[in-house]
């Protein structure tokens, strides 16, 4: 199994930084070209919209 | 015709969770408190089914009159009864928890609970102001639940059609409910399936990451995944076919965690849990041939406990995979002279069983919907394209979307994961065996299940799940940057699935469309035509069949794809109909032909539609 030992081990934190900067980078790439995101603005910019509008 | 009884109902969802709650607190369950519930909702999920399914066996063999819901509730007393009776000669067995010792729950942990709790309160709050939606359940899984109601009967119909035709276990969950005569609250069948899926998820990546916080970070990541949040308050099927095959897992490897003897209890449990996939849906059968190819490995690796052991544990699985599905392939072998019907069976060019082959059931180009072109499946996390993402434009629904926080972290934990193969060798063995089983379902979905993103939920969770360690090392080494980025990308995920249902809940504030009519734009007569009257629905709208039903579920609704091609006087006559109703333009028949066949027109309206009107005309045969 993979205990928390072993994780200190195995990275002693060394490669962490690499990992939570690519899940920051991964997150920024999802944020601006994920299509969901884009409906939600353009959603809250109409009126009509954002009352129902169904 | 049936009568709609919320007392039945709510009787046979209670005194079946209680049934279930009793025998899992005398069975010998390792593993901990998680595993406890787990063994009750699929307990629960079990003892609901399998007495309807008796019921229905009986009536085929003409010794019951028809199935009702009034008589599972009398069944469900009866067996209620004997537990009762069992559990005060069985002694509780001893408690003995095997679960690593408890860290606090940090706090933006409790955060992300609470934004993710907020955004399914939305979702309960716009599913019980509002009627059921979801284009699957409008086009069968309603219509199909409804008739079971009306015929009194669970047998295929005489038209062979593949909707009305496919195993039902999740659908027994929705009759119960829908006999309640409160439409909405069929969504609460896809409770315990969501709340299976979430404790399997919990106990798979503890399983796999030795850390609690880990384990809790991965179970929220799924409950973000924007098709899983939507299943929960739909009466869609597949929510049901996933937590089996999870729970199956999650039962033997909790239970077995530390190289602990897994007792005959919950081999059984795994297998009922597999079974109740089984006989979801035929999508499951690919998952179940995979699971009991981990069975055999697991007991291969056991044979040294001896062959009378052996030959037990595997009568526990049998039994348990046979007892909730074995019901449809025997309903199937008797009415379709197929056990898997509607599935063709088919070695080479020889067809064994007749049926329907698959790309009859799904479009073979049904993942266009979500992507372009097949390569773009490896981008799709971060775009989350839909071809027709309906009037707000978010591409989100029970068959789409994975959220912010897959995107963040799944893709980079399986990255992760495949980096502890190679380079960790304690644990070198489990982490092949769990990327090639990675590696089989991706390979299946992609080749066998037609790349529709719904079908491949399991694996979606699984990777979950594979991603525990890498949230894991991230917590522990990097906590003040995980933590903002955990809670920004289950608020974002959160964020916009909430304002969907807001935007529901708000429009039919605005334009008062509270009644079932009004919610999906039908006219009011059909609400009004005497109770058992046979509609066809030839408007060309599959989305229309639940709706014809009416708002007393007392309509006879003949589906559109029940409907005959020729709209002759003999042909109606033939599939039984007395109204049938248009949509114009777009109606199923040509101008004029249901006035040649001698149909009276009874209706002709304006009926409004978001900002138009839509044309219905309501025929009347004589």
């Amino acid at each position: 199994m993979l205990d928390r030992t072993e994780i200190r081990q195995s990275d002693g934190g060394k490669s962490s930084g690499f990992w939570i900067a690519a899940a920051w980078i991964s997150f920024l790439t999802w944020l601006f070209h994920s299509f969901a995101v884009r409906a939600f603005f353009d959603s809250l910019h109409g009126a009509g919209k954002l009352w129902g509008g169904h | 015709m049936f009568v709609a009884s919320p007392v039945s109902a709510i009787a046979v969802l209670l005194l079946s969770g209680i049934s279930a709650y009793l025998v899992a607190q005398r069975l010998h369950l390792p593993g901990g408190r998680a595993v406890r519930v787990l063994a009750v909702l699929v307990l629960w999920e079990a003892i609901e089914i399998i007495p309807v399914q008796v019921l229905a066996t009986l009536q085929f063999l003409h010794l019951v009159a028809r199935v009702s819901i009034p008589k599972t509730a009398v069944a469900e007393l009866v067996i209620l009864a004997f537990v009762v009776l069992w559990s005060f000669r069985t002694p509780r067995p001893e408690q003995v928890s095997t679960e690593p010792a408890h860290e606090a729950i940090p706090r933006y942990l409790l955060l992300v609970a609470g934004i993710l709790a907020c955004s399914y309160v939305t979702f309960a709050v716009n599913a019980f102001t509002c009627y059921p939606l979801g284009s699957d359940a409008l086009i069968y899984h309603l219509p199909l639940t409804t008739r079971w109601l009306q015929e009194g009967s669970l047998a295929i119909p005489a038209s062979h059609v593949w909707r009305f035709s496919l195993p039902g276990n999740a659908e027994i969950g929705i009759m119960v409910l829908l006999s309640s005569g409160w439409q909405s609250v069929v969504v609460i069948a896809s409770w315990i399936p969501a709340a299976t899926v979430a404790i399997s998820t919990y106990l798979l990546s503890l399983w796999i990451s030795q850390q609690r916080t880990a384990a809790l970070a991965s179970t929220l990541l799924v409950l973000t995944i924007p098709m899983i949040q939507w299943q929960t308050f739909s009466a869609y099927v597949d929510l049901l076919g996933t937590a089996g095959v999870l729970a199956a897992l999650a039962l033997i490897l909790a239970a077995g965690r530390n190289g602990a003897r897994i007792p005959a209890t919950i081999w059984f449990l795994s297998g009922l849990a597999c079974g109740i996939s089984i006989g979801t849906k035929p999508v499951y059968y690919v998952y179940a041939a995979l699971f009991c190819m981990f069975i055999a490995g697991a007991l291969w690796r056991a044979h040294h406990a001896g062959e009378k052991h052996l030959v037990k544990t595997l009568a526990l699985v049998l039994l348990g995979l046979l007892l909730p599905s074995c019901f449809w392939f025997a309903r199937a072998a008797v009415q379709a002279g197929n056990p898997l019907y509607p599935m063709q069976v088919k070695v080479g060019e020889r067809v064994i069983f007749p049926g329907y082959a698959r790309s009859e059931i799904t479009e073979p180009d049904y993942e266009l919907n979500s992507v372009g072109k097949s390569s773009e499946w490896f981008v799709y996390p971060w775009t989350e394209w839909k071809k027709f993402s309906g009037f707000l434009k978010i591409p989100y629904g029970e068959g789409d979307g994975l959220g912010a926080a897959f995107a963040t972290f799944v893709p980079l934990g399986m990255a992760y994961f495949l980096r502890l193969v190679l380079r960790e060798p304690s644990s070198r063995q489990r982490n092949l065996v769990l990327l090639a089983a990675f590696l089989i379902m991706f390979l299946c979905w992609w080749l066998v299940m037609q790349r529709v993103l719904r079908f491949g939920q399991v694996i979606a969770i699984f990777t979950c799940v594979l991603s525990a360690p890498l949230l894991g090392l991230l917590q522990l080494r990097r906590r003040r940057a995980f933590a903002t980025l955990l809670v920004l990308a289950i608020g974002a995920s959160s964020l916009i699935s909430a304002s969907v249902s807001l935007h529901l809940l708000a429009g039919r504030a605005r334009k008062h469309l509270w009644s079932r009519a009004a919610l999906y734009t039908y006219p009011r007569l059909i609400d009004e035509l005497p109770t058992g009257s046979s509609v066809l629905n030839a408007t060309g709208d599959k989305a229309r069949n639940f709706a014809l039903v009416g708002r007393r579920l007392s309509n006879k609704l003949i589906a559109n794809f029940e409907a005959p091609p020729d709209p002759s006087a003999d042909a109606l006559h033939a599939v039984g109909a007395q109204y049938i109703v248009e949509i114009a333009p777009g109606a199923l028949y040509p101008e004029g032909s249901l006035a040649s066949a001698g149909a009276v027109l009874i209706d002709d309206e304006m009926v409004p539609s978001g900002e138009e009107k839509v044309h219905w005309r309501i025929w009347k045969l004589r």
